[in-house]
């Protein structure tokens, strides 16, 4: 625990980051800083957050249509799409790379501008956020029209020691239950389904040795329940 | 239930929940779902970066920025953190608030010194604070804080003014600017959380 001074002197300080005016050096140091320390960083959230409804007090202008068509060209997939990663039953590395560092989230804090993914464009029909250990959104699941696969993408996924899985198992109307496949550590997936989606299916996660990784039900409790909402 | 009935709160997390589908839909690398996240969010970020740059042209610049970064790091939104238009909101703003900085050094790296901005000296009507009750919260508290306090505060926030900047502009030695600031900040945050 951190003295009370200092500590409050910290919180001034990111108020004064939030606010704008920490500058030049002192600003540079404070966003080094802030990358290794969560504190500092739950520091800005909640100043962010204090001052968000400022924000509020500012009437919505429609912008010209011309700025939606430049920033649809700018998302616009590319000719040199590399093929989306399939899957990675075989590869450890994933799994043995955890502690993965948690985005703050207002801070956008590395944000990324100038090189936008390129990746495969999918429209979704139906999205479904898989809980982590935390109750947060651990990955993100969605379902395209017409598709007979799944896209799954981790976002703050539970970290799992060596050795260890999410599985995640589709259940039919008859609680039949099929594996999906293995939540990803980061990045993201595509999962074959083994049958057509429909509206009745529900969604499990169970926790496997992945040498030993059941085929027909989950050898462990069910941590996570959960199905697909149209958007 | 009809639309008219539902209680306001009620229909901010139905919005809420919307936004975050979209979001999530976007980390997807869904189109279709930023193209709808844009027609329901767009006219509320403009006007943020239209009052922070108060040039179009800028601003136009700005939100398509502020929205190629949405698109792109729609999978670190996390919804525990900050609701989806905060979120995406904060964003605008440091996208604005970066641009400005920008532009200022350019000035001063130019020899034009003719091009000062006219800095519109109450960028903050405190009214439009009563929209919700965090708003009501926050502007019970900012009416706390001494009028140059709330001023410098303002100014910061939607006009990226710096410290040098806002002791030029209050006609006040940079110390008790930086003074009233650092005082503002604490005071408020001690109001806000008790």
């Amino acid at each position: 625990m951190m003295p009370d001074k200092e500590s409050e002197e910290l919180t001034i300080l990111a108020g004064e980051y939030v606010l704008g005016t920490l500058e030049g050096e002192q600003r540079v140091e404070f966003e080094r800083r802030m990358q290794t320390d969560m504190q500092l960083r739950d520091e800005v959230d909640a100043w962010q957050q204090r001052m968000a409804p400022m924000l509020d007090t500012v009437d919505p202008v429609t912008p010209p249509k011309a700025v939606w068509d430049q920033i649809s060209r700018r998302i616009e997939p590319t000719e040199h799409n590399p093929p989306e990663r399939s899957g990675f039953w075989n590869s450890l590395s994933f799994w043995r790379n955890l502690g993965m560092a948690t985005a703050s989230l207002v801070l956008v804090l590395g944000m990324t501008l100038l090189t936008t993914r390129q990746q495969q464009v999918v429209e979704m029909e139906s999205i479904m956020v898989v809980l982590n250990d935390q109750s947060r959104p651990g990955w993100l699941v969605g379902a395209p029209a017409h598709e007979r696969f799944l896209k799954v993408k981790a976002v703050e996924p539970t970290p799992m020691p060596t050795g260890k899985v999410c599985q995640l198992w589709m259940e039919d109307e008859q609680g039949h239950l099929y594996p999906l496949g293995l939540l990803p550590h980061d990045g993201s997936e595509q999962m074959e389904l083994p049958t057509a989606l429909g509206s009745e299916n529900r969604f499990k996660v169970s926790i496997e040795q992945l040498n030993q990784l059941p085929k027909d039900k989950p050898s462990t409790e069910i941590v996570f329940e959960g199905s697909l909402t149209e958007i | 239930m009809a639309n008219g009935n539902r209680d306001p709160q009620d229909a901010i997390q139905l919005r809420n929940q919307e936004l975050e589908q979209l979001l999530a839909a976007c980390a997807l690398n869904d189109r279709r779902a930023f193209s709808q996240l844009y027609s329901i969010t767009s006219a509320k970020l403009y006007g943020v970066v239209l009052r922070i740059l108060n040039r179009e042209e800028w601003a136009q610049d700005c939100l398509q920025d502020a929205y190629i970064k949405v698109w792109n790091n729609a999978g670190s939104y996390r919804p525990q953190v900050a609701a989806p238009l905060t979120w995406m909101s904060a964003i605008a703003r440091n996208q604005a608030l970066d641009l400005l900085r920008k532009r200022k050094r350019e000035l001063l790296e130019s020899d034009d010194k003719g091009h000062q901005e006219q800095v519109d000296g109450d960028p903050l009507p405190l009214d439009g604070l009563s929209r919700s009750d965090e708003g009501m919260r926050l502007q019970r508290c900012l009416q706390a804080l001494k009028e140059q306090q709330r001023q410098v505060i303002a100014l910061a926030y939607f006009k990226g003014l710096t410290h040098d900047e806002l002791a030029a502009y209050t006609d006040t030695p940079l110390g008790t600017v930086k003074t009233w600031i650092r005082r503002g900040l604490d005071q408020l945050r001690r109001c806000l959380e008790s």
